[in-house]
């Protein structure tokens, strides 16, 4: 009867250790499902909520155009816009670049390339967002120091949009 | 501390200068409130200065600070409130008193000097001469306070 009895005791065991090993992997399984989706929603969501401070270099696209709505962009405490050498901030031209004057000191103009680095680098928002072909200079290497990731654009317009 | 006792009988005595120890029984750690002169982008501010007297005083000088990052100035560290002014180091006298350092600091404000900069990126700014971004990073800075 002992021979049996064991034998009973190490096949419950043998169960218990499958069902457990069954448990841990349906357990495994399911966490590294939500993690993918988690990560699919991460890809989704757009950059404007991955970074929550911006640094914007208004370049002459971007101040040319009358539909990006400053007065809207400027409302929100995270955002900085630096207007390089040459380039006009058009505060009054069209009716959507009224800023609110409690606004206007998030405006930073520059009279040199050097100071609008300058001023990116002691901002040290999240984002810094601009045109290089447009700002007609390559980004200084170690900006990437200063900030977290930089958007280099071909259209603006698209990206204020998403800001907005 | 006699020293110290005539300097705070000089100051209590004249009503326009806001320089005043945390007790009248200490007068190792003072406080100054000063002015943003005119004409430049601290116009219209008011900062404090934090003042703590060494031992050594009045051979060695006070140490003096701003509130941590409330003063961009190229001759400020903006995080720490630090201060880099001659007198504040190997150019003080003990002929110069509290009166006389607060309002040294006072006068940096409308005099920045961009060969000692604590402020790495408004000492390019005013190498270059780009008085207009140093002006409107300053003034970013102290309207983001507010």
């Amino acid at each position: 009867m002992a021979p049996s009895g064991r034998r009973t005791s190490t096949s419950r065991l043998i169960g218990y250790g499958a069902a457990l090993t069954i448990a841990i992997g349906t357990t495994a399984w399911l966490l590294w499902n939500s993690s993918k989706d988690e990560d699919k929603d991460m890809r989704a969501t757009n950059t404007s909520q991955l970074y929550k401070s911006k640094c914007i270099i208004v370049t002459n696209s971007a101040s040319d155009s009358p539909n990006i709505k400053w007065a809207k962009i400027l409302a929100d405490p995270n955002v900085v816009l630096i207007i390089p050498p040459k380039v006009e901030f058009p505060q009054s031209a069209y009716e959507n670049h009224v800023v609110d004057s409690k606004d206007i000191y998030k405006i930073i103009h520059c009279n040199t390339m050097a100071g609008v680095w300058a001023c990116v680098k002691s901002l040290k928002k999240d984002e810094l967002v601009l045109n290089s072909n447009d700002l007609g200079e390559n980004v200084p290497v170690d900006i990437v120091r200063y900030v977290k990731h930089i958007s280099n654009v071909e259209d603006m317009t698209s990206v204020l949009d998403e800001v907005e | 501390m006699s020293r110290l006792i005539k300097e705070y009988k000089t100051i209590n005595a004249q009503d326009d200068i806001l320089l005043f120890p945390e007790t009248a029984d200490n007068l190792n750690n003072w406080t100054a409130m000063i002015t943003g002169p005119p004409n430049t982008p601290y116009e219209g501010h008011d900062f404090k200065l934090y003042i703590s007297i060494p031992d050594a005083y009045p051979n060695s000088p006070p140490m003096v600070k701003f509130h941590r990052e409330a003063m961009p100035h190229v001759n400020v560290n903006y995080e720490t409130g630090e201060i880099c002014l001659d007198i504040l180091k190997g150019e003080w006298s003990p002929v110069y008193n509290l009166l006389y350092t607060v309002q040294s600091i006072e006068r940096l404000l409308s005099e920045p000097n961009a060969d000692s900069p604590l402020n790495l990126e408004l000492g390019i700014l005013m190498r270059e001469g780009d008085k207009t971004a140093y002006d409107s990073l300053v003034r970013y800075y102290l309207q983001r306070q507010k």
